[in-house]
């Protein structure tokens, strides 16, 4: 089949119910694929940019996390500074949660910062919530530490007052106000620091020395490289039902070769 | 028909590689999230990832072989999309090359010798 369909011929396919639904179908996949292959690229940039921020000098948590907002996904992982006094009333323990092998629970306490609003430190891990160091003195301290993202997880989970069984500034809250900064810091160390204390723990999001997202990257590629291969599908075919179309009405058409 | 068996035999190949490579690393992410503790990223091996890295590209060849296969055989737009499709599921590509390799053995032996 040499024939070579005329435009006329192609935009009369076109517009066929058949290919009006093709197209609308074609334009959903564009769109879905433009949007994922962006969500990849953001999840690039955020991954890059965190690991700059881990190796960034300490910022004061206040610049990090913002009262009432999220914590920035570029920005985990980022060390940082708060100063304030602690409020033991509003401890909790996290449960099963092991150091080395050994069991334990997490010790969280909220950080009364100059500004009047609060953060969650995760100070360290104790064998046993009765362990010596498990009582935070209301002194005024300097934490120095990484900023962590809310645990996600067990979130209908409903333990014994006093006990969480993951950190979420949004069940924390509602223990400590509305003044509760997004997040938490994980603490490396104190100024001054308790004796006795819970042990400090490594952060359980490292983005220190994270290698490049090549998934991420090669995904947002490909993600536009479907996008393509719909249009080229979409015409390719498009143009073939118009030449059949053509072969029947032959005044729809030129002729390439001598037939 | 030389070319449409070109083109039966690149789709065959990448329909079997893809399902291969998929298959595996569903296997694995089966094994390695609800035994392994791959949710700490920490152990997760790097041949792991690579692999999905390689599927990405994997599958980007088999779009287009598969393309190629279906606009030669005059498929459907819809039977071309089941079959590019098909090799986005687990063990699904296998199933496609299948019906596609029995379809293009039916043309190819309706077909009288290619003269040229």
């Amino acid at each position: 089949m040499s024939n070579r369909p005329t435009p006329r011929a192609v935009l009369r396919t076109a517009v066929t119910p058949r290919w009006l639904g093709f197209a609308g179908l074609a334009l959903i996949f564009i769109t879905c694929a433009v949007v994922l292959g962006r969500w990849q690229w953001e999840r690039t940039q955020d991954i890059i940019q965190a690991e700059q921020a881990a190796q960034s000098a300490p910022r004061p948590v206040e610049e990090v996390s913002e009262p009432g907002g999220t914590l920035a996904n570029e920005l985990l992982g980022q060390p940082v500074l708060a100063e304030g006094n602690y409020e033991g009333a509003g401890q909790v323990l996290v449960l099963h949660r092991s150091l080395n092998g050994k069991p334990g629970v997490w010790v969280v306490t909220p950080l009364r910062l100059t500004d009047g609003s609060l953060i969650a430190v995760l100070r360290g891990w104790l064998p046993d919530a009765g362990a010596p160091g498990a009582i935070a003195p209301n002194d005024r301290v300097a934490v120095a530490g990484v900023v962590q993202p809310d645990e996600g997880f067990y979130l209908e989970a409903k333990p014994a007052p006093g006990t969480v069984v993951a950190i979420s500034s949004v069940e924390l809250r509602k223990l400590w106000g509305p003044e509760t900064r997004p997040g938490y810091v994980t603490l490396a160390t104190q100024q001054p620091a308790f004796t006795p204390a819970p042990t400090p723990v490594p952060p359980t999001v490292v983005t220190d020395n994270a290698a490049f997202p090549i998934q991420n990257f090669f995904y947002a590629i490909q993600w536009l490289i479907f996008a393509a291969f719909a249009i080229v599908v979409y015409g390719r075919w498009l143009w073939r039902d118009a030449q059949e179309m053509s072969a029947k009405n032959p005044e729809d058409s030129t002729t390439v070769t001598p037939s | 028909m030389n070319k449409i068996k070109g083109a039966a035999l690149r789709y065959r190949i990448m329909a079997w590689v893809t399902g291969v490579v998929l298959g595996a690393l569903t296997i694995w992410l089966i094994v390695g999230y609800g035994f392994m503790d791959y949710a700490n990223t920490d152990v997760k091996p790097g041949l792991y990832r690579l692999l999905w890295t390689a599927h990405g590209w994997l599958y980007f060849i088999y779009l287009i072989v598969g393309v190629d296969l279906a606009f030669r055989m005059r498929y459907s737009i819809l039977r071309t999309l089941g079959i590019l499709i098909a090799g986005t599921v687990p063990f699904m590509s296998f199933v496609a090359e299948y019906f596609v390799h029995k379809d293009v053995m039916t043309r190819v032996a309706a077909q009288p010798v290619d003269p040229a």
